[in-house]
């Protein structure tokens, strides 16, 4: 049965329909997360279940919300902090400044994250902090302080005047804590 | 069935395969340039001594249709050799050694790490991944590769002709066109539900952000009266990939519509965009992998355009009078003529004594014989090191060499090696001679 089959005569229908696939697959998983709740929204739940399969396989996922629906306006920067005499004192800071240009980008990714689900990836910040014991004593407890502020929600354009005068009003948020044990130190 | 005929016709019409073969070079320079800065870390982000254990992925990570390499591959020092073996196939699918295989294997290799650990994942390396896979299935990335160079190398011996342009078929052009038409419709579409991007504020914002401003602050509050245009500009272009979809049967009725203006003006948008983007701002690879796209956006058309553009002072090619019987002046004037992109160059070997005459019947077979010469459409004539030095003005990728060969005593160093070269160059007659 087979070899009564001409393949070669089916090769170019066989990359088109594979193109329609691709790009209907491609358009319907990257739906902004505004129009989820309409009805374009619900029809894309409803076919998704058959697009998403390939998309993970192919390693095709992706969404693109950079700097949307709004730009990112919270601010943080990542305190370390370790308890000398009873009280929690700042031993680095994990900015712009002071991380290596070429490890910035990844850096600030992975502690944004962890900041974005506290709660969810408290493991993975104990595992950044346990990472940080060579700076401290063996025992001496350390946390992770997210100091952050808001930039205003800017609905009008504002003056560069405005800007300069523009002082923020930052606060601590403290996030995971750990204490360090002996094997962490190298 | 006639339906299918103008599919057909769409899909499988074949276009330059130049822009997919740049973009294969550019992507792999895009993810060997990103993963070494992560050399020190790699163990740490992707190993199982790392920030991510196997053990902890499920709060990370999705689990179902997940493949990865180093799931299996856990141990720091075995991650890191696979990281090496990656970073090798980048490097070979840059050169173009075994072209398909390798950027299969920086493909795969890619996949891998991005779905071992989410945490150092940001926009620019999902633009890497959909390039990647685009480049895998492309029947067409062998331009600009050391495979294509020896096919043209075998053909140039033969004929003293280079080959005819590479094409392929065009629906990987279409697959890519649609993958960033959706990149910047779905953006566009989520920023209209912000009210800063209504309010064209919201690049004010992005520049004033410490994580992402590349400046210092007081020079971005200086620039951010800009950023109310810029705001609208951004959302008015990323909509602006729509119009590449009107049917021709509707653009045909409007008045000064052209195609090619469309979608230049479009990408040439893009390219200031992101290069704004660039300048101003730090978001990791996103910039630079973005533009690695770009190249296989470009057509055969572009390519033309942009050949007319860089020569529409030239009358006349350069004439180049090479020994045609010398093995090493045959493939330095090979060599000449494969990165001869603006197509300036008229190759004539000068022991044809009809094409001498034509080129240049001043100049004995002695004197050339003694070193390469040049001739300009308006008769000055460079030899040996002048002439290298000359060309390298018309040859783009000689461009970053162009300005140290005026350096002081580059010339004289210069002319001492050539002079050297051209007397040991006639020791054989074969191309692979040993100077």
């Amino acid at each position: 049965m087979l070899s009564t089959v001409n393949f070669s005569a089916l090769k170019r229908p066989l990359i088109v329909l594979f193109c329609f696939w691709h790009m209907a697959a491609v358009a319907i998983f990257v739906m902004p997360t505004a129009l989820q709740q309409t009805v374009i929204g619900r029809a894309r739940a409803s076919v998704y279940p058959w697009i998403a399969p390939y998309m993970f396989v192919t390693s095709q996922w992706q969404q693109w919300n950079l700097f949307s629906p709004n730009p990112l306006r919270k601010v943080t920067n990542y305190v370390l902090q370790a308890k000398t005499g009873g009280r929690w004192k700042d031993i680095a800071d994990f900015n712009r400044s002071t991380i290596q240009v070429w490890r910035r980008a990844d850096e600030l990714k992975i502690l944004r994250t962890i900041e974005d689900k506290n709660k969810l990836l408290s493991p993975i910040a104990e595992r950044f902090l346990r990472e940080q014991c060579a700076r401290v004593a063996v025992g001496t407890s350390l946390r992770l302080i997210y100091r952050s502020y808001v930039l205003p929600p800017l609905l009008k354009p504002l003056p560069p005047v405005w800007w300069r005068t523009y002082v923020p009003e930052k606060s601590d948020v403290p996030g995971a804590i750990t204490r360090c044990p002996p094997l962490a130190r190298k | 069935m006639k339906l299918w005929g103008k599919i057909e016709q769409a899909f499988f019409h074949p276009i330059s395969a130049s822009g997919f073969g740049l973009m294969r070079i550019a992507w792999g320079y895009a993810v060997l340039f990103y993963y070494l800065l992560e050399w020190h870390d790699v163990t740490r982000y992707y190993s199982g001594a790392g920030l991510l254990p196997v053990s902890m992925e499920s709060i990370v990570m999705r689990m179902q249709w997940r493949f990865t390499l180093l799931d299996i591959v856990t141990e720091p020092y075995a991650v890191f050799g696979v990281y090496v073996v990656f970073l090798a196939c980048a490097f070979l699918t840059i050169l173009g050694i075994w072209p398909r295989l390798t950027t299969i294997l920086t493909t795969l290799f890619l996949f891998s790490f991005h779905e071992r650990s989410y945490l150092v994942l940001g926009g620019g390396e999902t633009v890497l991944r959909v390039i990647g896979f685009l480049l895998m299935i492309a029947p067409g990335i062998d331009a600009f590769s050391l495979k294509r160079f020896q096919q043209q190398w075998q053909q140039w011996r033969k004929t003293r002709e280079l080959l005819p342009t590479l094409t392929q078929p065009a629906w990987p052009f279409f697959l890519l066109l649609w993958q960033f038409s959706v990149i910047y419709l779905a953006s566009g579409i989520d920023k209209l539900f912000g009210e800063m991007w209504r309010a064209g504020t919201a690049v004010a914002a992005v520049l004033h952000h410490p994580h992402f401003a590349r400046w210092p602050m007081h020079f971005m509050d200086t620039i951010s009266p800009l950023a109310t245009p810029v705001t609208h500009a951004t959302v008015a272009w990323e909509f602006s990939w729509l119009l590449l979809y009107i049917p021709s049967a509707l653009t045909n009725r409007i008045p000064l519509w052209n195609r090619l203006v469309v979608r230049r003006t479009i990408l040439i948008g893009g390219l200031l965009f992101h290069g704004g983007i660039f300048l101003f701002l730090d978001v990791g690879s996103f910039t630079l992998s973005l533009f690695a796209g770009y190249f296989g956006l470009l057509l055969g058309e572009d390519f033309t355009a942009l050949r007319r553009l860089f020569n529409r002072n030239k009358k006349a090619p350069i004439t180049v009078l090479y020994d045609g019987n010398c093995g090493l002046c045959r493939r330095s004037m090979f060599s000449f003529v494969i990165i001869d992109h603006l197509h300036r160059l008229k190759p004539v070997d000068f022991r044809d004594l009809p094409a001498r005459k034509a080129a240049a019947p001043d100049l004995s077979e002695e004197d050339l014989d003694r070193s390469i010469h040049i001739r300009f459409p308006d008769g000055r004539t460079e030899k040996g090191f002048f002439a290298f030095r000359a060309l390298a003005k018309h040859i783009p990728v000689l461009w970053p060499v162009y300005p140290t060969l005026f350096f002081p005593g580059v010339p004289t160093v210069g002319q001492m090696i050539y002079a050297k070269v051209a007397a040991r160059r006639n020791r054989c007659s074969h191309e692979n001679c040993k100077v």
